[in-house]
């Protein structure tokens, strides 16, 4: 139990599963002796040892098909990738091999390991550091995504990845890493594929996850004061969503809002939006709003542009309100 | 190490005695067996695809050989991920013939429920990781299973084997420079179409040893993957062994492994020309059981499609299964159901 933000909630996750179970080893660039490119597992080789904390070649290929070596024997690796941009080249052994060898071995063989992504804009990474990939990962049958909000949400979804028994891709904030903090019970479990209300309303429903939460909080605060009651649903997990949480909101707001980072066209919004279409029509008093990065790579000086902010939720969030 | 071509099998039978790796009369027996009943399993496929009962089908049996040697050469504590040609090294990890059948038929006997291309059985606990389309994947993965037997201090090594294509995929260097970064006991098996060393000249750059053997020689496959094997055991690292195989030219007949094994077993005893077709015919009649037996059978259960992605079924998995039903109510798939 601690007062940690996001970045301390996944290193003191990663500790104690460490503690705990000798299954789990660490392993990507740099992660060892330099405690990983925003030093999430800072020290964590110096307390269980190289063999546990592993420093890899640079190829993410190398480190997705490693883990999957190791999670196929009975280990249960825990892979960085430095940012979620350069997760590609780790695609195949993503796609092919982790999501699909429980499926294609007739259930004989499981993967089960946990891809570490930090990802998203914020930190002035620019076109090549800022990524939001979820779509892509989403899409992936056998994959499970997830994408935490917050500290205490970030060390029970990881807990519970950890002790799963299949792939999962953990989408980290990477601007939230050292943002606000929150009190972390030790040893908390969170569910995957399930929602959480982060906020109480009546009127709209917004639908986010991980870096944008605290942006939606912010509006729907704002929102408040001119009488307008958002309802916040943090999704935390993005595959296998849940669906029935989304639901129950809108079927009492009759509104929704979707709120990403990552581009709009052919994004994770995009389901969303679609299950309300296919699943809500009848609830909806107003068409379902999308506010999602620009259709483009993010661009470093006017990343903050880029990035959906209070104004703009707020914006679609009263144009919705008052449809 | 890997710069002249290793051989064991030879026209002079004491040579190939003094080379010869200690196998017993049986285990020859055995060695022979596979490849005959590799090449049955080629020839009754085959014949299923041109009646077009099977899609998609890769040849194993120019691959047997090496496929055969290098799984002979391994315990059951031993994992091994194959490629898509190495149905020789299934049969002697103790894959049945019936099961193998089941598999290429996508019938309701097949443990992997009809989901996978012909050709990609499975066996578990590593005896035979099932093998995707995707070249070289397999060769980083049993790098990481390499690792993971080091972090646990197992007596076992991990073997990838693949294709002469494979040698040029990002994942090929990658699992090679894991395996030589972290002392872990793993031993790739290449096959090369050609003398280019392109599997030596590539391991060579990450720091493994290499063996170059003749890809056809089954015996100094078997031989070059016990000594790799012995190697990674000792705590020397990872190998590559690169087998060279001579590509089938239509029209021609090129030597293949089992006119080059023959003459050993004759010289042993163990075979004569009557011995030879019994062999033969015993292959063919037990591949043609299989298939008689298998063919009649049923595909799985239609909706067993949607089982077994995850542990835990997926809400949408569940929405799936109902819209299956009423998409098939009515229609053949249901009836068969």
């Amino acid at each position: 139990m601690g007062s940690w933000n996001l970045l301390q909630a996944v290193q003191e996750t990663l500790r104690a599963e460490m503690a705990s179970d000798e299954n789990v080893v660490l392993l990507g660039e740099d992660v060892g002796e330099l405690g990983g490119v925003f030093q999430v597992t800072c020290g964590l080789q110096e307390e269980f040892g190289p063999q546990r904390v592993i420093d890899t070649a640079l190829a993410e290929g190398g480190i997705v098909g490693a883990a999957v070596g190791m999670a196929l024997y009975g280990l249960r690796p825990v892979a960085e990738i430095q940012f979620a941009d350069f997760v590609w080249p780790g695609f195949e052994q993503i796609v092919s091999e982790a999501a699909r060898i429980r499926y294609r071995s007739g259930g004989q063989y499981s993967c089960p390991l946990v891809l570490r992504l930090p990802y998203g804009a914020g930190v002035g990474g620019g076109i090549d550091q800022s990524a939001s990939p979820e779509a892509q990962l989403a899409h992936v049958p056998g994959l499970t995504v997830v994408c935490p909000g917050g500290p205490r949400d970030a060390a029970g979804l990881l807990r519970s990845a950890l002790r799963g028994e299949d792939p999962v891709v953990f989408l980290e904030p990477k601007r939230l890493y050292r943002d606000a903090r929150e009190e972390v019970p030790a040893d908390e479990t969170m569910p995957l594929g399930q929602a959480s209300v982060r906020r109480e309303g009546t009127d709209v429903t917004v639908l986010t996850y991980g870096g944008m939460v605290p942006v939606v909080l912010d509006a729907a605060e704002q929102a408040a004061a001119s009488g307008i009651r958002v309802e916040v649903v943090d999704l935390r997990t993005l595959a296998p969503v849940d669906v029935g949480t989304i639901l129950r909101s809108v079927a009492k707001t009759g509104r929704a809002v979707v709120v990403t980072e990552a581009p709009r066209y052919g994004g994770f919004s995009g389901e969303l939006a679609a299950m309300l279409a296919e699943r809500a029509i009848l609830h909806l008093e107003a068409p379902v709003a999308r506010v999602a990065g620009y259709d483009t790579p993010v661009p470093r000086v006017f990343e903050d542009t880029y990035l959906p902010d209070t104004r703009r939720v707020l914006a679609a969030v009263e144009r919705v309100a008052n449809f | 190490m890997g710069d002249e071509l290793m051989t064991v099998l030879s026209a002079d039978a004491e040579a190939t005695e003094a080379n010869a790796p200690p196998l017993g009369d049986r285990e020859l027996r055995e060695l022979y067996e596979a490849l005959v009943l590799t090449r049955a399993v080629d020839e009754h496929v085959e014949r299923l695809q041109r009646a077009g009962k099977v899609g998609i089908w890769a040849p194993s049996a120019e691959a047997a050989p090496v496929a055969i040697g290098v799984a002979s050469a391994l315990t059951n504590d031993d994992w091994l991920y194959p490629s898509h040609r190495d149905l020789g090294a299934f049969l002697v990890r103790g894959g049945g013939i019936g099961q193998l059948v089941a598999q290429v038929l996508g019938t309701v006997h097949d443990v992997t429920l009809g989901r996978q291309v012909a050709g990609h059985p499975t066996l578990p606990d590593g005896l035979f990781v099932p093998p995707s389309a995707a070249l070289a994947t397999q060769v980083q993965q049993a790098a990481g299973t390499a690792m993971a037997m080091k972090i646990r201090g197992r007596e076992a090594v991990s073997v990838a084997l693949c294709g002469a294509g494979a040698v040029d995929q990002p994942a090929f260097h990658a699992g090679l420079e894991t395996a030589a970064r972290h002392g872990a006991p793993l031993v790739v098996v290449c096959r090369s179409a050609g003398e280019d060393r392109g599997g030596v000249r590539r391991a060579r750059a990450h720091g493994l040893f290499a063996f170059l053997v003749d890809g056809a020689d089954v015996l100094a496959v078997l031989k070059a993957t016990a000594e790799a094997r012995e190697r990674a055991l000792a705590g020397e690292g990872p190998s590559l062994v690169e087998a060279v195989t001579v590509p089938a030219v239509q029209g021609q007949d090129t030597p293949d492994a089992l006119s080059r094994l023959q003459p050993f077993l004759e010289h042993r005893g163990l075979l004569d020309p009557g011995r030879i077709a019994e062999a033969r015919e015993r292959a063919d009649r037990k591949v043609a059981e299989a298939v008689e037996a298998e063919a009649a059978e049923p595909r799985p259960p239609l909706d067993s499609f949607l089982d077994g992605l995850t542990a835990t079924r997926s809400w949408m998995l569940e929405e799936a299964r109902e819209a299956l039903a009423g998409h098939t109510a009515g229609t053949d798939d249901d009836r068969g159901r």
